[in-house]
């Protein structure tokens, strides 16, 4: 094991445990079901009152469209509790329900071919 | 290393609230990179990626698996797991993203692993020739679901430069499964390496496979899961 980042490591940090419980406001479960790279899209409503986490997420999802590990990694915050808090923004309508969004099939040679060209376009770049 | 315990989000710089709305493009690709310890995933993914490196936890049950509510977490039975994940948007032809995974290094997160996985167009797995059986729980798992796969031979310096026939011998690939050297510091290496995973996984989807596997089998997009 390396104290490289993206490591595998265990901790065990009693206070961290406790905190997510009050970032999602007592939620335990999202309401979504949401993957680690799930999208999640900004639809341009305003928003309620949000808390702090919550109304950093929506900015962040403003800024540009952002995937549920990449939320997590930048609020530092463990999955789960993105997830919790990121499904009661989809609740409130300010980010878009990723169900509604059809996944890219990646058995498909149609898609594969256009993955194709565009890594070859990242080359004579 | 990692966030700093306790690290507050409101430390992060202000956003612009009046900020420009980028959505989403339609197509979404994504591919995982496995490889024993140290055998060079956080480079790639982090040398492919065109965010800054973040490193996401996960929380876990013991036996690796995710736990999908926060009831779930009793402190003597939960680990946490940081993952490497990075994207690059690809204009051409037209907009879409590629999501890039790395693997827990240790097999016992085989559960994640599952998670990640999902909906990958495929794998590459990569390689130190200094401890090539590291990557054997990788390959296993990769052909056991059907996911295709390509072998990177990282070339670490001070490592015997092993030919890529002799890797392929040593692991007991079969021909269609590429192999090849790679730096996973550099760009160009890295793209290469990732060209030459589509192109198998569009051979894959063509060439008709030996008894028992099939290229779509588990792996097939089943909508989102929790
Ligand atoms: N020479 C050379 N060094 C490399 C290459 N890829 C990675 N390294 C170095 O090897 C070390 C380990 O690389 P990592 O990317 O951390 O490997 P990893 O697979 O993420 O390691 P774990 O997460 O600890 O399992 C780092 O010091 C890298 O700089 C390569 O292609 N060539
Ligand atoms: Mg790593």
């Amino acid at each position: 094991m390396s104290g490289e980042p993206g490591a595998v490591w265990i901790t065990q940090r009693d206070p961290e445990v406790l905190r997510p419980y009050m970032l999602t406001m007592g939620g335990t479960r999202p309401r979504h079901p949401m993957r680690y790279d799930t999208v999640l899209n900004a639809t341009g409503r305003r928003s309620g009152a949000l808390q702090p986490e919550a109304a950093t997420t929506l900015d962040l999802c403003r800024q540009r469209a952002r995937t549920v590990v990449e939320v997590a990694g930048l609020l530092r915050l463990p999955v789960l509790v993105t997830k919790i808090i990121a499904s009661g923004l989809i609740d409130q309508g300010v980010l878009a329900d990723p169900a509604e969004r059809p996944p890219t099939d990646p058995h498909s040679p149609h898609n594969l071919r256009h993955l194709l060209d565009g890594l070859q376009a990242l080359e004579v770049s | 290393m990692s966030a700093p315990p306790g690290a507050s989000p409101r430390e992060l710089s202000p956003l612009p609230r009046s900020a420009v709305e980028i959505p989403a493009p339609d197509v979404q690709f994504k591919i995982v990179i496995g490889g024993g310890f140290g055998a060079g995933k956080t480079t790639l993914v982090r040398c492919l990626s065109e965010i800054a490196p973040l490193s996401t936890e996960e929380i876990l049950t013991a036996e690796g698996e995710q736990i999908d509510s926060l009831d779930g977490i009793d402190r003597k039975t939960t680990t946490t797991v940081a993952m490497d994940f990075g994207i690059r948007t690809l204009t051409v032809p037209v907009r879409s993203a590629l999501h890039l995974f790395g693997l827990p290094g240790q097999d016992r997160f085989r559960l994640l692993w599952d998670d990640l996985a999902l909906g990958a167009v495929g794998a590459v797995v990569l390689t130190d020739t200094r401890r090539l059986p590291d990557c054997f729980p990788c390959i296993d798992y990769f052909e056991d679901r059907g996911t295709p796969f390509v072998v990177a031979v990282n070339q670490f310096d001070g490592a015997h430069r092993h030919s890529v026939q002799a890797v392929r011998q040593a692991l007991e690939l079969p021909t269609r499964v590429p192999v090849q050297t790679c730096d996973a510091r550099d760009f160009r290496s890295a793209l290469g390496v990732l060209r030459a995973l589509v192109l198998h996984a569009l051979q894959e989807l063509t060439t008709p496979l030996p008894a028992g596997r099939s290229a779509a089998g588990p792996d097939q997009p089943t909508g989102m899961l929790p």
